[in-house]
């Protein structure tokens, strides 16, 4: 069963997104207000504000994401790496903010040890470490590689780009690639969460799937999702430490205007096994990806579905849409069920976003973002 | 715009158009005002509401938006009955909407009509969601305004309407060639929120709408 | 004073002229006039004293010196100087032209001695030869080019009959006036020039045929005014003579037209210069166009008149001419109010000229002209062109000159080829070569309202032309053309066309339909156009069209129909029976099978009443329904039939007004019969209704009838009325209605024993509210009109009682006696608020300061304004004066207890909020007018009324005074903005309560609402409240209450256009 955590009244407007940090209890929200708000995600101290991001952006902030650590959200204890983060506007550019190196006043070991507590305290200065343009219009989501060098997003001008950056200075961001595969107006890019490998769904009703060719680094559409009859919303991949993961099978799911969740997978035969370097890499990802839908998931939707989560934890699927609905399926047996209806979680208010989160004290969370400008913390 | 889509629509009297009509009870309500009125001068039932001195008492203070609220609701439903929100409540909030292109309103060119408005409300107004949904009928065939007459309803609606609504715009069945590319557009949130964030859209919108009233 | 003072005269003269103190100057000057005038001093003297001054070689001493001399010939009567001394100073002074600093003071003298009485006739020659050939205009300053002027203008004004009769001098004048006016440009020798200029061409007469000079006369003349037009003058800031840009333009106008022989110049000029694009411009020369035709000789214009023409048919034919309206009674609207600036003046002034061209004209040009604007017009007319508007225009307005050319016209346009082949089929069939005509010309349906437009135009002339010829005196006349003419002649087929027009034509054409009306309707106007019969046919078309009307939905609206109530309303005058026969009779008739269909029954009971616009009518309708009076009538129609008579009698009377004695014999009875024997039981509201009705027709019932009238009541003579003094009866209210409607002057027999049993029927109604409150208005009405006797023992009696009943007996006294006014109201009034502020017992205070309602509320029967507030109270036909009631009665009291309760609000303790809320009912029923200027003063309480929580009525009043003090006074509200804004905000849509009441009623939500529009629309400066307010004002748009919702869409509307 779900239970409210907390309910934090972030934004004066449309709260579109959240995202939290892989490692640090982090979360920062991006609303119609032109502001960001970073919370420490820790139920004992109440959720405190640690930093609002504003006088940025000139129009609404569609989308934000954390940069995950180098070398991983699995990387070693011990690894130090600062907080930052990306975020998308109807501006049609991206901002992207990060905190100083704190003051000297610990020495490495300290800081390493205590990354935690220092880089969610309240006294860090969220700084702007760049703006990126290049999009002709608004852009509606941003999302960053599993090891943080590599940034992409879309926007209502049909295109992808793919920016590269420098992962601990992050001073430079080049456009390596411009994908313009879609018929219209891109809504969402996710990638994987373990390979380089990206998502993007769009208002033509299909979602697209792009790798970099490996003899001339190119990235290319490796397959296209058809099926939904209507806008697809959003769109999360499997972790492959998720506990129903296979191997060699990747899987998404996908939210859509037509009020269903769908998933999606492709297994690959053992010559595609991207973590095997047994043969000649010279074939390898010139023929398609093969993906078929798995399942459509029991419909618990009566309006369109706007944001889907998995989570890397249990593996359950959290959605939520214009109807207020926070859904939880879970699987087993390959068989997916409803675990949890929870109605009107926004009031009367539509829900654009949903995440899987863990606090300080590494319980997982939902957390949702909605029209009445309110972040809710949910218990699973 | 140098030449008009439609250079002569026909034309609705306002006159002609629906208006809400006064109930017939209205003779039993004079006559309770009259009494009302009259009794209301006795001083034998001193029934008015003593006031105590502002400094004493506190008053509760609920926010009708509130979510969580529904008990107070509960206590309302004595003190006031409701006029529920009803197709013609829409109409006149839309009807009255100025044409982009020529001097009239929307009624007035027959863009939308009450008979093409349905209110399906929710039962609890603080959890339920409610929805219209209105069709609406572009003076020609290839209207290439019918997106903007669409956007000006759903802005004026979002404006006017509590959050629990969900706001449907079509075109009405075979009255456009492009019908599914509009009515997607239309009814796309993050698509209307990003028009909305247009200045030049947006002064293009507010001026059909100054003439609401 | 004596001859030896002369040198001191003058030197002092001198010494002090040109200096500030113009009188020691002038005071010098008349003592030497007085001097010459006795004739202790000779001219010659005088010349010999100046002498040395005269011919000084200090330009100033010699310049002052001649300044002197006029100076002192100004002050002498024109009658002294023999004609010796004047030939010398006339010689003198011509000698002197050279002299340029003096030469102002030379014409000044000369002009002086042109008006003495003994100036010969030859010095005019003398004159004027010298000043045409060594005086040069262009070599001096204005002021002495003013003085140049002055010369002819005064030789002019003394010796006009020498000049007429003497050629050659005036051939001299002439020639000198051109001389001088030559390249003028001060404005004010333009205005003397132009005068000049007039007064030339109106006493000289000219020849330039047989004379070059006067040829030449004619050309310089009109060159040395035409040259400024159009003129156009900014005066300057310190202007001392006042020159308008008026006074320069009428003059130049006046001067052009003054002269019919400067035609073959003005006219082209004038049209050239129309082509500008200025309309000011235009206008003018339109204006002096116009004038021009006015004044020239017919001769000129039957020579010029074709140009003239030519000009502006242009003018009209390629304009936009939609200003001109069929439905109107006028070709064109007075034009004097528009102004210069607007293009439409020019094409109202064009038709003027057109129309005043063709008047001036004699019959042989006449004809000429008519028959060329047919010619030239006709093209525009035979197929519907988009220009037969404009020519009807045209046609009309000189048809609507005389008899001759209206049937000339009129038969001109009903001819076949143009009108007749829609109007008549006869006229169709013979012809094919028409056939082929007609089959082209289908008419659509703009056609058919453009064709509809251009017959109004003619109906128009028609009714201009029969107001022209009446005023004309000769009536035998009028008989003879309205007897017979040529519109009269189609009359048959023009009525069957615009019937078919109406009664065939779609009935989505409501434009066409109602412009058919319009010009049907306008027939019926037209003096002895139609006869019965032919209204009744139009009338009948009506009745179908209504019957039609009103089986469609929402008919009340419809615009056909509203045409036809106007028309009807306009005829109603002239045709009142036929209206009654026709359309009436046939409105009962539906009246009658709408018995059933409540709403239909009161949209026709609208629908008559808006026809009604009569007594005459009024009164029939009063018969033909009182059948529909009976107890049997449902109480619904019985109560809608009494409010359409109530709002009729109103209506007509503020108009102009009757008596309505007739109506109590048969009208009255039948009511109060109708409402005693009612089957079902009356509610009070009917009852009330009922009482406002008779109430209302016995103040229009002649004051001497009044005593009888009560009487009738009293004694229960009328209508099976029960006595309400022995029993409670719920008729008493309309009693009331009958005492306070009644002239204050009747005698009430013993109503002292009324006012007894009254009373003792007020204690026995303790538990009947309304009843109780019905006989305390009764008390009440009795003790302020009929009961003279003085009430201080009484309110001594019921000011000791403690009881409920008693103070509210009390209240409703003290209420009958304030209202005149009376003493000792006042000073139980005064004891009341003494208790208010100072009681102890707070039960006490809450029931005086909810009483206080009860003395300002305004009753009907203390109060006329809901039936006859437009008419003058001591104006009414009746001579009725029903009211006991002092006008500022209000005010007065107002201003006596406000300073106290405002005084005790401040104070801190003894429940300051009590006061507070006093106020506030006495504020509800306070006009603004007498508020207004006691805003600042009850702002602050307002303030505190806001801040209070738990009192509606504190609150509701508060706002209400709020708004009142937003409207009046800004400046007053300004400071407070920042604290209001959120409160009202608060208000408006949160859910404030204390228990289970809500505090903020609905009422208030709209009235916090109103109150922010109200802010957020006059002041300026509050784009900072913008973003906060729309978020708080989400609430308001789930309100329960459908107004409140309303007013937040509209406050939000104002918000996002910040």
């Amino acid at each position: 069963m779900v239970k409210l955590v907390k309910s934090i009244k972030a934004h004066q407007d449309k709260a579109w997104s959240v995202s939290s940090h892989p490692t640090l209890p982090l979360l920062v929200s991006a609303s119609t207000d032109k502001t960001s708000k970073i919370y420490k995600l820790s139920s004992k101290q109440n959720f405190p504000l640690l930093a609002d991001l504003e006088d940025t952006h000139k129009r609404s902030i569609r989308s934000v994401a954390f940069k995950p650590p180098l070398g991983g959200d699995d990387a070693p204890d011990g690894f130090l790496d600062l907080p930052a983060l990306a975020a998308g506007s109807f501006d049609s550019t991206i901002s992207i903010w990060g905190i100083d190196e704190p003051s000297n006043e610990y020495d490495d070991e300290e800081l390493v040890a205590n990354q935690q507590e220092i880089f969610t305290s309240p006294s860090n200065e969220w700084n702007l470490m760049a703006i990126i343009e290049g999009h002709e219009n608004e852009i509606k989501s941003v999302e960053w590689n599993h090891t943080g060098n590599l940034l992409a997003s879309c926007s209502r001008d049909k295109t992808v780009w793919i920016w590269e950056t420098d992962p601990e200075t992050l001073e430079e961001f080049e456009c390596i690639s411009v994908l313009n595969d879609h018929q219209h107006d891109i809504k969402n890019v996710t990638w994987h969460p373990n390979q380089n490998l990206l998502a993007s769904s769009s208002y033509d009703d299909t979602i697209r799937l792009y790798k970099q060719d490996q003899h001339d680094d190119d990235w290319t559409c490796v397959g296209i999702l058809n099926g939904h009859e209507g806008s697809v919303w959003c769109s999360k991949f499997e972790d492959w430490a998720s506990p129903l993961a296979v191997k060699n099978r990747t899987r998404l799911v996908s939210a859509s205007d037509d009020l269903t969740v769908r998933i999606w997978s492709c297994v690959e035969g053992e010559q595609d096994d991207v973590s095997s370097t047994a043969l000649p890499t010279s074939i390898k990802h010139d023929s398609e990806m093969v993906w078929e839908l798995e399942t459509i998931l029991p419909s618990a939707h009566k309006y369109p579905v706007y944001s889907v989560s998995w989570s890397k934890k249990t593996g359950k699927i959290a959605s939520v849409g214009s109807d207020g609905r926070l859904v939880v399926y879970k699987e087993d047996e390959g068989k997916w069920s409803i675990e949890s209806v929870t109605e009107s979680s926004h009031g009367v208010f539509e829900i654009n976003c949903v995440i899987w989160a863990s606090l300080d004290d590494k319980t997982e969370v939902l957390v949702t973002a909605g029209d009445d400008g309110y972040i809710n913390v949910w218990e699973v | 715009m140098s030449d008009p889509i439609n250079a002569n629509p026909t034309i609705i009297d306002v006159s002609n158009l629906p208006t809400r009509i006064g109930q017939d009870t209205k003779a039993t309500n004079r006559n309770a005002e009259l009494v009302e009125r009259i009794t209301s001068l006795s001083l034998l039932t001193p029934k008015v509401h003593h006031p105590s001195s502002p400094a004493t008492t506190v008053p509760d203070l609920v926010s009708d938006v509130d979510m969580d609220s529904t008990e107070d609701e509960l206590v309302d439903e004595d003190d006031e009955d409701e006029d529920a929100i009803d197709a013609q409540e829409i109409f006149d909030l839309i009807s009255t909407i100025s044409d982009p292109e020529h001097p009239l309103t929307l009624a007035q060119l027959a863009v939308v009509n009450l008979s093409d408005i349905t209110v399906t409300l929710g039962q609890n107004k603080n959890t339920d969601i409610s929805e219209v949904l209105i069709k609406i009928t572009p003076t020609i065939t290839h209207c290439s305004l019918a997106t903007l007459i669409g956007l000006g309803i759903r802005v004026r609606l979002e404006r006017c309407l509590p959050a629990r609504f969900r706001i449907r715009i079509l075109i009405k069945e075979g009255t456009h060639q492009s019908e599914n590319q509009v009515n997607k557009q239309l009814n796309d949130k993050e698509r209307v929120a990003a028009a909305c964030e247009n200045d030049q859209l947006l002064s293009v919108i507010l001026q059909m709408l100054s003439t609401c009233k | 004073m004596s001859i030896h003072d002369v040198p001191t005269l003058i030197n002092q003269f001198i010494a002090s002229v040109g200096t500030a103190d113009l009188e020691t100057s002038q005071a010098h000057a008349l003592q030497l006039s007085l001097l010459l005038a006795s004739g202790e001093l000779s001219l010659l003297q005088f010349i010999q004293n100046l002498g040395p001054s005269l011919t000084s070689d200090n330009d100033i001493i010699r310049s002052k010196s001649l300044n002197c001399l006029s100076a002192t010939l100004e002050q002498l009567q024109k009658s002294k100087l023999s004609k010796q001394d004047i030939n010398v100073l006339v010689d003198f002074l011509l000698n002197k032209f050279d002299d340029k600093i003096c030469l102002q003071y030379v014409l000044i003298t000369i002009s002086l001695l042109v008006q003495f009485s003994n100036f010969l006739h030859e010095n005019i020659d003398k004159v004027l030869l010298k000043v045409l050939q060594e005086y040069d205009p262009k070599k001096n300053l204005a002021k002495v080019r003013h003085e140049a002027f002055q010369i002819l203008q005064q030789i002019y004004d003394h010796h006009n009959e020498y000049l007429v009769k003497s050629h050659n001098s005036s051939d001299l004048f002439v020639k000198t006036f051109i001389h001088l006016a030559t390249g003028e440009k001060d404005p004010r020798n333009l205005l003397t020039s132009f005068g000049l200029n007039i007064t030339i061409n109106s006493t000289f007469t000219f020849d330039p045929e047989g004379n070059d000079l006067h040829n030449s006369f004619m050309n310089d003349l009109f060159d040395v005014c035409f040259c400024y037009f159009p003129i156009s003058f900014t005066p300057p800031a310190n202007d001392p003579y006042k020159i308008t840009a008026d006074d320069l333009k009428l003059k130049l106008r006046a001067c052009i037209a003054s002269q019919t022989l400067f035609a073959k110049d003005s006219f082209s000029s004038l049209i050239e210069k129309l082509t500008s694009t200025n309309p000011t411009i235009r206008n003018d020369v339109l204006k002096t166009l116009l004038q021009c035709v006015e004044n020239y000789s017919t001769e000129t214009l039957e020579e010029y008149w074709l140009t003239i023409w030519n000009a502006l048919k242009f003018e009209i034919l390629h304009n936009d001419v939609s200003m001109f309206k069929s439905d109107s009674d006028l070709l064109y609207p007075a034009y004097d109010s528009i102004d210069d600036t607007d293009d439409t003046k020019c094409l109202i002034l064009t038709l003027v000229i057109v129309q005043k061209l063709a008047q001036r004209l004699g019959d042989v040009q006449m004809d000429n002209f008519l028959q060329t604007i047919k010619g030239e017009l006709k093209e525009n007319l035979v197929k519907a062109k988009d220009k037969s508007k404009q020519s009807v225009l045209l046609l009309s307005s000189v048809a609507s000159l005389s008899i001759h050319s209206f049937n000339l016209i009129v038969s001109f346009l009903f001819s076949i080829e143009i009108w007749g082949k829609y109007i008549s089929n006869e006229y169709r069939a013979p012809n094919p070569a028409t056939e082929l005509d007609v089959s082209d010309e289908t008419l659509n349906v703009s056609m058919q309202r453009d064709l509809v437009d251009n017959f109004g135009f003619v109906f128009t002339a028609y009714l201009e032309l029969i107001a022209r010829i009446s005023t004309s005196s000769n009536t035998q006349y009028l008989e003879h053309f309205t007897m017979g003419n040529e519109l009269s002649h189609c009359k048959d087929h023009l009525l069957i066309f615009l019937g078919q027009l109406l009664m065939t034509s779609s009935n989505l054409e409501k434009t066409l339909k109602s412009k058919t009306i319009q010009q049907l309707v306008k027939l019926i106007k037209i003096h002895q156009f139609l006869n019965d019969n032919e209204v009744n046919l139009i009338f009948g078309y009506f009745g179908d069209i209504i019957d039609s009307i009103i089986k469609t939905p929402f008919w009340e609206k419809d615009l056909v129909l509203g045409e036809i109530v106007t028309g009807l309303t306009q005829v109603m005058d002239t045709h009142e029976q036929l209206v009654i026969d026709n359309i009436l009779a046939n409105l009962l008739i539906h009246l009658e099978s709408a018995q059933g269909d409540f709403d239909q029954f009161e949209r026709l009971l609208n629908l008559i009443g808006k026809i009604c616009v009569n007594h005459q009518f009024l009164e029939i309708l009063s018969i033909r329904l009182s059948n529909k009076l009976n107890p049997g009538i449902e109480t619904k129609l019985f109560q809608s039939i009494v409010e359409l008579f109530i709002d009729l009698i109103v209506k007509i009377q503020a108009t102009n007004q009757f008596l309505m004695n007739s109506w109590y014999k048969s009208f009255v009875p039948r009511i109060l019969t109708t409402l005693t024997k009612l089957e079902v039981n009356p509610d009070e509201y009917l009852i009330d209704r009922c009482g406002d009705l008779v109430g209302l027709i016995i103040r229009f019932i002649e004051k001497s009838k009044h005593q009888a009238i009560l009487d009738d009541f009293l004694q229960c003579k009328i209508g099976g009325l029960p006595n309400v003094f022995e029993q409670p009866h719920q008729l008493v209210s309309l009693i009331n209605k009958i005492l306070a409607n009644v002239d204050k002057s009747v005698k009430f027999e013993q109503v002292e024993q009324a006012e007894e049993s009254v009373t003792k029927l007020i204690y026995s109604l303790q538990s009947d509210e309304f009843l109780r409150i019905q006989y305390l208005q009764t008390l009440s009405i009795l003790v302020n009109k009929f009961d003279t006797s003085d009430q201080s023992s009484k309110l001594e009696k019921y000011y000791g009682k403690k009881d409920f009943v008693s103070f509210e007996i009390l209240i409703w006294l003290i209420k009958a006696l304030i209202l005149r006014t009376d003493r000792v109201g006042i000073e139980y009034l005064g004891k009341l608020i003494d208790d208010l502020t100072t009681s102890q017992d707070i039960e006490v205070k809450h029931v005086i300061s909810k009483s206080l309602t009860i003395l300002f509320i305004d009753l009907k029967i203390f109060d006329n304004t809901k039936t006859t507030s437009s008419i003058n109270a001591k104006k009414l036909i009746s001579k009725v004066t029903n009211l006991n009631v002092k006008l500022l009665y209000k005010q007065q009291v107002f201003e006596l207890i406000l300073p106290r309760l405002i005084e005790n609000c401040e104070s801190s303790e003894n429940h300051p909020e009590i006061s507070l809320n006093a106020l506030s009912l006495i504020i509800e029923n306070i006009s603004t007018k007498i508020l207004s200027s006691h805003l600042k003063e009850i702002l602050p309480l307002v303030l505190r009324g806001l801040a209070v929580k738990d009192s509606t009525t504190i609150i509701k009043s508060s706002l209400s005074t709020l708004k009142i003090t937003i409207e009046e006074s800004q400046s007053i509200i300004q400071p407070h903005l920042s604290t209001l804004i959120p409160s009202l905000l608060n208000w408006a849509t949160k859910v404030i309560r204390t228990g289970n009441v809500r505090i903020n009623s609905e009422e208030i939500r709209i009235l916090s609402l109103r109150c922010l529009i109200l802010i957020f629309t006059k002041f300026n400066g509050l784009e900072r409240y913008k973003a906060s307010a729309l978020n708080e004002l989400k609430g308001g748009l789930d309100d329960k209450k459908r107004a409140v919702r309303k007013l937040c869409c509209d406050l939000r509307q104002v918000l996002y256009e910040l």
